[in-house]
């Protein structure tokens, strides 16, 4: 049994060692080299005497970022990577909650992060991967490492403003890495074209299946993001199969004209998404030109360890359908509770609450925060079941596939009729010419304000498109065109900001 | 039509217009979403087609290679 997620790193380096495990634009780690870096910056790090104690990544993303997580976790402790592109005062806060005493960085960043906590200890990559080894000591922490101890901390933006560390165990991971591996059927064959910043939980994927499987993880270089064309000859340059990709890109790709049809994909053969919603209107175009491929709609939020529903796509649908995020991963459950926190009937909208080895250990030094949403579930008396409460309001389709409507927090009562302004914005999302849209509800005013971006549409003709998805009383009342959506660091849209726009509009 | 072309660059990024020559993709004015962005709205604008095989870097470097390529497809 798997106690401790560098058991798959070290029997891939036995079996494998001369294959590369990551690649990035500069350079590439075969599974012996990860292995050695990883247990001298674990002897290193071991110097502290700390155990099970969050340790900064402050590094551009690279194969060293992974080599730092290894040692990081051979220390006994745990990871907590920072995006260098973050506003410093966010670094400054989330840096101030977890009182971390070891920074890994490098030279390039080490004034910048010094500048923003001057008082914690700096390890510099360069300098840590050539020190000494101390197997024996190493050997000595890891049996006290049980796999309920946590392997990372992930920031996720909170709804008042600070950001919550959501704390992951390892249990979890191999719980998740394992499903993925047989869901998919992965194996040393495959490899990964690795798009999700470490610092999101999609990485996870990656990071975990390549690791446990002996593939090779290569992160794809950031320009092509911008190319359609680069990425795409990327992928086939490199013979990726699988990608895990935010909707988003694949929504890039989507957009340019002859990207697909003339750049033919020769390898890749499992394209999984995950993050956001994923309109049928540019997934189409991939089915298209790629009907062969595996494609699936996986759904989770960071609290329950990166997916636990997923839905592999096996019939058409329009443009303007949802697509299913499906049934639960293997071993793990849900419930779905109605607003008297009762079970919601049959095709009832509910809150998605999810229970299983996958859930978070909560949020880091907030147990109020956590206890708000890790609670015991209202329909156990029986003994104790901890159930994660998703915030996402879904139901259940007549095939008993869960249906994502839209967040909670965005439901509102409109002219008293209970409204998900997520069912306006995947009715609209599925016009000609939208490319992005969101609602947001005056609360004063009892407006539904909807915002969009792409083609510019007359008002009425917009009423007239939506008119024939929605009931009358769904209808916008004020239709909003947007040069730019404000994006959380997540890369979703950030509807508290929208609406915070909204409301000074208005003032103006 | 370079002002026409402009104007579709600055709805999709202010910062372009400040410099014509400025090498965009070094100065990390645009995120990875801005030149997909650009190229759905320059086609929408003129009512082209631009295909994949020229958004490249190159012909997005700067603003002045964008009306450049531009140029190129409108006269056919």
């Amino acid at each position: 049994m798997i106690t401790n997620v560098l058991e798959y790193l070290e029997k891939s380096a036995e079996k494998y060692p001369e294959k590369l495990a990551f690649v990035d634009e500069h350079e590439g780690y075969t599974y012996d080299v990860l292995k050695n870096y990883g247990h001298a910056i674990g002897t290193k790090i071991a110097e502290y005497h700390m155990i099970r104690k969050p340790v900064v990544v402050y590094l551009e993303k690279s194969v060293r970022v992974i080599a730092s997580f290894v040692g990081i976790l051979y220390s006994g402790n745990f990871y907590c990577p920072i995006d260098t592109s973050m506003p410093l005062e966010r670094v400054r806060t989330i840096l101030t909650t977890l009182e971390s005493c070891v920074i890994i960085t490098d030279e390039t960043h080490a004034e910048i992060i010094s500048s923003v906590v001057p008082d914690r200890d700096l390890l510099l990559y360069d300098e840590i991967i050539s020190g000494g080894k101390n197997l024996e000591l190493l050997n000595d922490i890891r049996r006290e490492i049980t796999d309920m101890d946590p392997i990372y901390v992930l920031f996720t933006s909170g709804s008042t403003g600070v950001p919550k560390g959501v704390v992951i165990s390892h249990q979890s991971v191999i719980e998740y890495t394992e499903w993925v591996t047989e869901t998919f059927d992965i194996t040393e064959r495959d490899s990964f074209g690795n798009q999700a910043p470490f610092y999101f939980d999609n990485s996870i994927l990656d990071i975990y299946c390549g690791l446990k499987n002996s593939a090779t993880v290569y992160i794809i270089p950031q320009i092509c993001f911008s190319f359609p064309k680069k990425l795409l000859e990327y992928l086939n340059e490199k013979r990726i199969t699988t990608i895990f990709f935010v909707p988003s890109v694949l929504c890039l790709v989507a957009r340019i004209k002859g990207a697909l049809s003339k750049i033919q994909l020769t390898t890749v053969k499992k394209i999984l998404f995950c993050g956001e919603v994923m309109p049928n209107k540019h997934l189409n175009i991939w089915r298209k030109y790629m009907p062969k491929a595996l494609f699936a709609n996986l759904y989770g939020p960071t609290e329950i360890t990166d997916v636990c529903t997923y839905y592999i796509v096996d019939r058409e649908f329009d443009d303007d359908e949802p697509l299913p995020i499906g049934k639960a991963c293997r071993n793990t459950s849900y419930v779905i509770l109605n607003e008297k926190r009762e079970a919601a009937l049959k095709g009832e909208v509910g809150e998605l609450c999810i229970k299983g080895r996958s859930l978070a250990l909560g949020y880091y030094k907030n147990f109020q925060k956590s206890n708000e949403v890790f609670i015991q579930n209202p329909l156990n008396h029986e003994y104790r079941e901890l159930i994660y409460c998703t915030g996402d309001l879904v139901r259940v389709n007549e095939r008993g596939e869960i249906i994502y409507l839209g967040r909670k927090d965005y439901q509102i009562k409109h002219l008293g009729h209970r409204i998900e302004l997520g069912e306006i914005e995947v009715a609209a999302g599925g016009i000609e010419g939208i490319e992005t849209c969101a609602c947001i509800y005056d609360d004063e005013k009892q407006k539904i304000v909807f915002y969009y971006k792409g083609k510019n549409y007359e008002n009425v003709l917009l009423k007239e498109y939506l008119k024939k998805k929605i009931p009358e009383y769904m209808l916008p009342d004020t239709i909003i065109e947007i040069e730019e959506f404000p994006y959380n660091p997540n890369g979703k849209i950030d509807k508290k900001n929208l609406k915070d726009m909204y409301l000074t509009r208005k003032e103006k | 039509m370079k002002e026409k072309i402009l104007e579709v660059l600055r709805e999709v990024n202010e910062e372009i217009l400040e410099d014509t020559e400025r090498d965009l993709l070094a100065t990390g004015i645009l995120d990875s979403f801005d030149i997909v962005n650009m190229v759905v709205e320059l086609e929408e604008a003129f009512d082209i087609v631009i295909d994949v095989d020229l958004v490249t870097p190159d012909n997005f470097r700067t603003a002045d290679s964008i009306i450049n390529v531009m140029e190129n497809i409108i006269k056919g």
